[in-house]
């Protein structure tokens, strides 16, 4: 009886100890993310063990990544803002990583130039970057899953990711925060007072300015062809300028697929359908009024002829040009035009 | 003497109008030749059939109305989909193309004595319509411009491929119909503010009435006609025939919307339609200022106006904030909100992003489906604000969001084809007025100058230059429509089209081979499980109960199909046979190389179930440890016990001869014997021909009370038992009996 | 110099109230004068005063469901609610619109015509109505 009731004290002992070392780690835990104004703990090759060391208390998810210039990991790059931003969004909710019974931090390692590869990478067999590791409480440093790292990059792959560590930890109440871009934030108000201060100076000709049909017409058209031309499908999926071709000579135009197109197409198009637009409203207002003018001249009919003669052949050229361009996407289009000259390439 | 020059001149502008009326005869009727015939090409080339997913829900749902009542129909509830919920069919749909079609089925047998089969009704439904399109058209651009205009946007509308995708003969889809009564609201709407009759603005309404019973896009006329009215009172053009033609439209056209029952309160509860009533609000506002405007002197009236507008505005913008904060008005629904913020659908909604219809459009895509109106069309626009009359003020402002629409979602390209086809036949008539007319140089003008004949052929020469080119571009656009057409837009993708190994065209007829099989092979009420996208095509074509279909209103229940086709069989099983399925059937393209098959959807499958039930699927447990979604030896161990895995591969490697080894055509991988493990709680049904399609049976209980493993593994261990003894007895042919 | 600048801000602050009063003042000038000039337009034409107390009469409807409903505070069945009130709005509306077309005729459209179009619009709207209150 003495050796039990002295093995229970032991225990006890034990427990508020163990309890005391985990608290005590979990205090640790909050006082290293707090030592970063971004609440993200730095692994260094001394404080890795004590981070993702067991027993573990809380949830840790950790980013191995490197932004060395050498491995030129550009998902890196993008995630280096990413995670602050997921870091900040759950710190915001809970200043101090505890939601109910659980709690969560994040911690960091970067390999900033290769001749020095942190250890952490080495002990968990971490050959390739960038990799997010969950470790959940309990378990050895060896114990941790593989998130996925989706291929969307900004506010897409944030989003991914939290509700990836939401659906692993079994914590709901984690929120995105969006970081409040400052720096637009502080030009759209500059722009904007500059353009009222200057309206209002020039009252009057800005009056006749936005009142005057052509401004409207123009503006409408420009959209439009803006539109027509592809412009939205650009900004939505954040296509690249142009293209590299095998030979590294600059691509101008996707060719053979239909369903996707560079930044530089659009531009290409929009300035066709304006020149084909102009051609056309030129052949329908101008010609008439070149007419009129010259209405008691001898050179009428000759100015006349020239004028549209000369459109319609413009027009036919760059009608050509979309044509030929459109073959180059679908190969099979039959019905391209004949070319009138050979430099429209 | 004079007399008699006026008599001649009357005879012969009565001549010239006969003519004109004989020509027009003549051009329409080519026109609806041209643009029925353009649509058949899949009617010729395969057979007349329903095509796709969606029309063939239609096509159901238009048999039970004209075999039954039309209060059965608004009654419906449908106890063959969504086993074992059910679905309020009746109320949740559109009943506008299953009205007309039901009743054009009616009239034909009733009144004209000719009793087609629903089933041709349906497929050729489409193509009707779009004559009947091209005529609301050219009425509709007869208001804008004249009639040389209004020829040439009905010819355009009839052949253009932007709106021939749609209304193909056998697309019998809800926009075949929508885009047709769309013309006709806007041609009554059109007119009703030309000449404010209130007449005009009845049948616009009704017009409107027809469209919301038809196609859930007619949003898009809820708002663009409120719009069309606040740009004609912002640039002060207000009138009391806008008066009269915007409330009798906004009245009658609103109440009678309320009648459907799909609608039911939304247009006085959603964000969508409060502009629609602000507008209405506005305009009696801007009415009892003109009247007062008349009695008061102009300064005074500005102050009051100004300040009094500014109040209203403020109270009335305020007052829709409040209620949408207090939820009594619902907000932007998220399908609408999407359009404006273009990222909120991928983070918040990813369905919504995912459904290929819902995609940006690049440019090509516009190219493809209109040729050269493209160009034309804002130069049309531009000329448009030449005259600016308060009709092309609607076109313009119709153009400009609609051009906004279609370039970030490429289902409402739709909308955008019919626009573009009257601006650009506005822009094509104008030249052709300037360069087709040569009355002043076979008549004198009047002034007296002698125009040498040198100078005469010289100013020919220029117009016919100048028209021949245009006439050469017409020309071309023929040509590419029908190229269009016929390449691109007239696949019934039921019955799939393919080359022999001689490079003889070959059909895949899989699909109906394996639906009739289910229509002809299994009993009545057999429940079928299969992946959401075939719902609707079982339910037409196998008549069978369907437990998910293309209507994705229960995500809860696609979760459950989802959880079991990626779970083990033991877990497949009780989930399926919970919910009393007899078959399950999927979708499978190795062999053929089709790559929409069920296995490159499994990751939409998991990640569904996924979402419902997270700690029995995870996603990572399907991917090997480099991250590659593998199905061949590689593959981890979740993928290959799940249930799509066995079903989609079981005896697919011994295909290739006896070396045990199959190539998947489509994910490039071998799949070795060894790979597949047995199935032992489903037993395969059906193979189509081609593979495409393999239907499996819940196997009973069994008799003896076994486990369905130690079934599988006796039946195995029997079956080499069994063959090498029959290898051994060979049979006796010369023996007597 | 406080004389001047007082001055100055005096007049400032006075433009203020006077631009104030004068507001309420042109109002009420307006106010009184259109009022004068409506009961002179009606009571000049028979057909005006007939729809205009026609169309008072359908306010005074309007305004009696919708207190009702506030009362009761319930505003099951709802659609019976939005049927009653929708005629009278509707109905109303389409008074306007003949009033306008009556005052000053529309270019194609006789009055007769204008009448015998908003007596369809109208039979129309009831049916519709009708059909909605079940």
């Amino acid at each position: 009886m003495r050796l039990g009731n002295q093995i229970s004290v032991i225990l006890a002992l034990l427990s508020v100890w163990f309890s005391v070392v985990t608290a005590a780690v979990q205090e640790s835990l909050l006082q290293e993310a707090q030592k970063n104004s971004n609440k993200v703990i730095t692994l260094t090759n001394e404080n890795y063990q004590n981070v993702l060391g067991g027993p573990r208390d809380s949830y840790i998810l950790a980013l191995l990544t490197s932004t060395a210039p050498e491995v030129n990991c550009v998902t890196c790059i993008e995630l280096e803002s990413e995670y602050k931003t997921i870091a900040n969004s759950w710190f915001a909710d809970h200043p101090d990583g505890v939601s109910g019974s659980k709690s969560l931090y994040f911690a960091k390692a970067n390999i900033e130039t290769t001749q020095f590869i942190l250890d952490v990478f080495t002990v968990l067999g971490i050959e390739q970057v960038p990799r997010l590791l969950l470790f959940s409480p309990g378990g050895d440093i060896k114990d941790f899953e593989l998130l996925d790292i989706p291929l969307a990059s900004g506010m897409e792959r944030v989003f991914s990711i939290i509700t990836a560590v939401k659906s692993q930890t079994g914590i709901n109440d984690y929120f995105i925060h969006e970081p409040i871009d400052w720096s637009s934030f502080f030009i759209t108000g500059f722009t904007t007072f500059a353009v009222i201060f200057l309206l209002r100076k020039n009252q009057k000709i800005a009056v006749s300015f936005l009142t005057s049909r052509i401004t409207w017409a123009l503006i409408s058209v420009a959209f439009i062809i803006l539109m027509l031309g592809g412009s939205m499908f650009n900004k939505m999926r954040g296509q690249p300028l142009a293209g590299q071709g095998k030979n590294g000579e600059i691509v101008y135009f996707l060719a053979g697929d239909f369903q996707n197109q560079f930044a530089i197409e659009t531009q290409v198009i929009v300035v066709l359908y304006g020149i084909l637009t102009s051609v056309v409203v030129f052949l329908v207002l101008a010609v008439p009024k070149i007419s009129s003018y010259y209405s008691n001249s001898a050179r009428r009919t000759t100015v006349v002829a020239l004028a549209a003669i000369s459109s319609t052949i413009i027009l036919y050229m760059f009608f050509s040009a979309l044509t030929g361009i459109f073959k180059i996407k679908s190969a099979s289009y039959p019905f391209t035009l004949m070319k009138l000259t050979s430099f429209f390439s | 003497m004079s007399t008699a020059v006026v008599k001649n001149r009357e005879s012969s502008s009565t001549t010239i109008q006969w003519v004109q009326s004989i020509l027009k005869t003549a051009i329409f009727v080519s026109i609806i030749f041209a643009s029925v015939s353009s649509r058949l090409f899949a009617v010729i080339r395969f057979e007349s059939i329903i095509h796709e997913f969606d029309p063939w829900f239609n096509f159901r749902a238009t048999k039970y109305l004209v075999e039954n009542s039309f209060n059965d129909f608004l009654n419906w509830f449908d106890d063959r989909t969504w086993y074992p919920l059910g679905r309020v069919t009746g109320g949740t749909l559109y009943p506008g193309l299953m009205t007309t079609s039901g009743l054009v089925w009616h009239i034909f047998k009733d009144y004209l004595g000719l009793p087609i089969d629903i089933r041709n009704i349906c497929v050729m439904f489409a193509p009707a319509f779009s004559g009947i399109t091209a005529y609301a058209t050219y009425k509709l651009t007869c208001e804008i411009k004249d009639e040389s205009a209004g020829l040439l946007a009905a010819a355009f509308i009839g052949i253009v491929p932007g709106y021939i995708s749609r209304s193909v003969a056998g697309s019998y889809d809800n926009e075949a119909i929508a885009i047709t009564l769309l013309m006709v609201t806007f041609m009554f709407w059109i007119k009703a503010m030309k000449y404010g009759s209130i007449l005009n603005g009845c049948l616009a309404a009704l017009f409107y009435f027809y469209m919301v019973s038809a196609w859930g896009g007619y949003v898009f006329i809820t708002n663009l006609i409120p719009f069309h009215v606040f740009c004609l009172i912002l640039m002060g053009r207000y009138n009391p025939k806008i008066y009269v033609a915007y409330n009798t439209w906004f009245v009658i056209g609103t109440i009678a919307s309320m009648q459907i029952p799909f609608v039911g309160f939304l247009p006085i509860k959603s964000n969508d339609h409060m502009s629609a009533l602000g507008v209405f609000g506005l305009l009696q506002i801007v009415a009892l200022g003109n009247f007062v405007k008349g009695k008061v002197s102009s300064g005074k009236f500005k102050i009051i106006m100004v300040v009094s507008m500014i109040t209203l505005i403020a109270v009335g913008v305020l007052g829709l904030f409040a209620l949408t904060y207090m939820g009594l008005i619902a907000p932007w629904t998220g399908r609408f909100y999407s359009l404006w913020d273009t990222s909120y659908a991928k983070i918040h909604i990813p369905i919504i992003a995912s459904v290929s219809e819902h995609q940006p459009v690049t440019w090509p895509a516009f190219f493809f489906d209109t040729q050269f109106l493209i160009w034309l069309f804002p130069a049309g626009v531009l000329l448009l604000f030449l005259e600016l009359r308060d009709e092309h003020v609607f076109i313009i402002a119709y153009s400009v969001l609609c051009s906004y629409f279609a370039g970030v979602m490429i289902r409402l390209m739709l909308t955008l084809t019919p626009v573009i086809c009257i601006a650009a036949a506005v822009a094509l008539s104008k030249i052709f007025d300037i360069y087709l007319d040569f009355s002043s140089i076979f008549f004198n003008d009047g002034k007296d100058k002698k125009v040498e004949p040198r100078k005469k052929v010289l100013s020919l020469i220029t117009k016919l230059f100048v028209s021949a080119t245009f006439i050469f571009y017409l020309y071309l656009f023929v040509y590419h429509c029908t190229w269009v057409t016929q390449t691109a837009y007239s696949s019934p993708s039921v019955v799939l089209p393919s080359q022999g190994p001689d490079g003889r065209p070959a059909l895949i007829d899989d699909y109906r081979e394996a639906y009739y099989w289910l229509r002809m092979n299994t009993k009545e009420d057999a429940k079928v499980a299969a992946w959401w996208d075939y719902g609707y095509q079982i339910g037409g074509m196998a008549d069978r109960t369907t437990l998910v279909d293309n209507n994705t209103w229960n995500n809860t229940h696609i979760a459950l199909i989802g959880k079991a086709m990626a779970s083990p069989e033991e877990i497949s099983y009780k989930v399926l046979k919970e919910l009393d399925v007899d078959y399950v059937l999927i979708i499978f393209g190795g062999v053929l190389g089709f790559g929409g098959d069920d296995i490159n959807k499994f990751l939409w499958m998991i990640r569904i179930s996924q979402g419902i039930w997270p700690d029995e699927i995870s996603e990572r447990n399907f991917f090997t440890s480099n991250g590659e979604y593998k199905v061949d030896s590689s593959a981890t161990e979740t993928m290959k016990k799940s249930l799509l895995y066995k079903m989609s591969y079981k005896d697919f490697p011994e295909l290739f001869g006896g070396r045990g080894e199959g190539m998947d055509r489509v994910r490039h991988q071998t799949i070795r014997s060894e790979d597949v493990e047995a199935l032992d709680y489903f037993e395969e049904a059906f193979t189509s021909e081609n593979w495409l399609v393999r239907i499996y049976k819940l196997r009973d209980l069994d008799d003896e009370g076994r486990n369905f493993r130690d079934v599988g593994k006796f039946n195995r261990l029997s079956e080499k038992f069994l063959r090498k003894r029959s290898l051994n007895k060979k049979p006796a042919i010369d023996m007597l009996i | 110099m406080a004389g001047p600048r007082q001055l100055k801000k005096d007049s400032k602050s006075e433009s203020k109230t006077t631009t104030a009063s004068s507001i309420t003042k042109d109002f009420a000038e307006a106010f009184n004068l259109s009022i004068d000039s409506y009961f002179k337009q009606v009571n000049s034409n028979n057909k005006l005063k007939l729809i205009d107390i026609f169309a008072f009469f359908l306010v005074l409807i309007a305004l009696i469901q919708f207190v009702f409903v506030c009362l009761i505070r319930d505003n099951f069945p709802f659609n019976a609610f939005l049927a009653g009130f929708i005629i009278c709005v509707g109905q109303f509306i389409l008074l306007m619109c003949l009033r306008m077309q009556l005052l000053s005729p529309f270019e194609g459209i006789s009055t007769n015509r204008a009448f015998g179009e908003f007596v369809l619009a109208s039979l129309l709207l009831h049916f519709i109505c009708l059909h909605f209150i079940n």
